[in-house]
């Protein structure tokens, strides 16, 4: 058995001129709440993307749990896509239900928790619900499955300040006591910082630092010292 | 691959019917369904004053319905094509099943809603036939059995053909996400030209039995009234249909570009 949840060594991926990924090796370890950390464009969404078998590197290797990632190994994976929408026409209940029947693992008792904990009321119907609502729907639908591995891309966004640290705070007591690798992108870092264990940081396709988010802070201070010292010279660059 | 969860999906493509992009600028559920009516009322009015035209056939009618192998085409291209219309195609693409499987589950619960138009459509006809009859006494029940008999054959020739034109329609709309994109406007010329073939080629390759001749009522409505090579190319048409799903399975799993 692997002890990383993802391992990938020299990956690459372009479409078209763009780089998404320019040589990024990364080894996550399992069991920790993990945060990949970047810019907008540094290859995040790719790199998610690529553990969820939608798109392949051009060249490199990547495992998740210790598999080449596909549709197979997406019945260990519960993954928001990035800038993701539900069914318009389903109310909440049908949602879970649809999770229940498709996605491996969703506890259908555990999403009608977490969306009372959430205040997300089982009858309302998506295309009524304001984006922040649809996020949090969206959210326990990942959260809700017990699977070895949870990849959410900007799972925050549209989620208004306030609700956000509550909905943080429940994600916290609720997974504390299982067994999962998640894996979050954000760029609400201020709220969550407190949340991750480890910290993958990215920028221009490659890894800039990752490792245990106490040996960050110790050599580094706060997330936001973190991003301000590492991104300098792509905020100088971006600036001139 | 658990039969139970590809039947799940297949209701699920059946009876999904928002697609976001679109209603943003259309109307509700209950305004469509009046200017549905609305249509449908202006449409029997006006046939109605036609039908007292002289020579006035009702198999005539059948020619209205000549845009419906376009229509299914479009039903096919928009199954998918919602997908990204809902910004849903994320949770639709990494389903823990084989993109074959997700895209054969798309095609056949919009195999099963084009069903239920070409039915519908064959209803509406019984309707407005039993009420020509009732308004119009030149007509005679023999007028309305070749009515409905040429509308099932035409219908149930559409039925028999709406697997492969939903594949095609299907194919069209993916590739756009696909590294072939730039494709697709060379599918399109492909797709339609091939459309237009049809409807013009065939009426001139035979000359005796085509849906012209049949809507005009120049030859007599039988149940088949079609060369049985028809049905032939339609079984062939089903093998191409699974070939195509099967492409499809193997373009989103190698070619995606997102």
């Amino acid at each position: 058995m692997t002890d990383w949840a993802v391992k990938g060594e020299a990956l690459f991926k372009s479409y078209g001129d763009n780089k998404a990924l320019s040589g990024l090796d990364l080894a996550i370890p399992k069991n920790k709440i993990v945060g990949i950390l970047g810019p907008n464009g540094c290859g995040k969404s790719t790199l998610f993307r690529m553990m969820t078998g939608l798109v392949k590197p051009d060249s490199g290797t990547i495992e998740v749990l210790g598999k080449t990632p596909g549709w197979r190994t997406n019945r260990e994976i519960a993954y928001l896509p990035d800038r993701a929408r539900w069914y318009p026409n389903h109310s909440v209940r049908q949602a879970f239900q649809w999770a229940e029947s498709f996605f491996p693992g969703f506890e259908i008792e555990s999403a009608v928790k977490l969306a009372r904990y959430m205040d997300i009321d089982l009858h309302l119907t998506v295309k009524g619900m304001s984006r922040g609502q649809e996020a949090r729907l969206m959210l326990i639908l990942c959260i809700a499955r017990r699977v070895p591995l949870i990849v959410l891309d900007e799972p925050f966004s549209g989620i208004d300040v306030i609700s956000r640290e509550h909905i943080i705070d429940g994600i916290i007591d609720f997974i504390g006591e299982r067994e999962q690798t998640i894996l979050i992108s954000t760029h609400e870092i201020h709220e969550i910082e407190g949340m991750f264990e480890y910290v993958l940081l990215m920028d221009k396709g490659k890894a800039l630092w990752s490792g245990d988010i106490e040996e960050l802070r110790a050599q580094h201070g706060s997330l936001h010292t973190v991003f301000r010292s590492f991104y300098k010279r792509s905020v100088i660059t971006n600036g001139s | 691959m658990a039969p139970n969860v590809f039947w799940k999906l297949v209701h699920h493509e059946f009876h999904w019917s928002g697609n976001r992009r679109k209603s943003k600028r259309k109307l509700s559920g209950k305004w469509w369904a009046a200017h549905i009516i609305f249509v449908i009322l202006l449409g029997f009015f006006i046939l109605t004053m036609f039908s007292g035209s002289k020579g006035f056939n009702l198999q005539n009618l059948w020619f209205f319905s000549l845009g419906l192998p376009f229509a299914i085409f479009f039903i096919g291209y928009g199954t998918v094509k919602k997908e990204w219309d809902n910004e849903t195609q994320g949770w639709w693409l990494s389903l823990p099943y084989s993109r074959s499987f997700i895209t054969g589950a798309k095609l056949l619960g919009s195999l099963l809603q084009t069903w239920l138009v070409l039915v519908g459509v064959y209803l509406l006809a019984v309707v407005y036939g039993l009420y020509m009859i009732a308004v119009d006494s030149h007509l005679a029940i023999t007028d309305l059995g070749a009515f409905l008999l040429t509308g099932f054959a035409w219908i149930f020739t559409l039925v028999i053909f709406s697997p492969l034109i939903l594949a095609l329609g299907m194919s069209l709309s993916l590739v756009v996400y696909t590294e072939y994109r730039p494709v697709t406007p060379i599918l399109w010329v492909v797709y339609m030209g091939a459309g237009s073939f049809f409807y013009w080629g065939y009426g001139n390759v035979n000359k005796m039995q085509n849906f012209y001749r049949l809507f005009t009522g120049e030859v007599a409505a039988t149940w088949f009234p079609f060369p049985f090579y028809i049905y032939g190319l339609a079984v062939i048409g089903w093998v191409f249909t699974y070939l195509i799903v099967r492409y499809l399975g193997g373009l989103l799993e190698k070619k995606l570009a997102l």
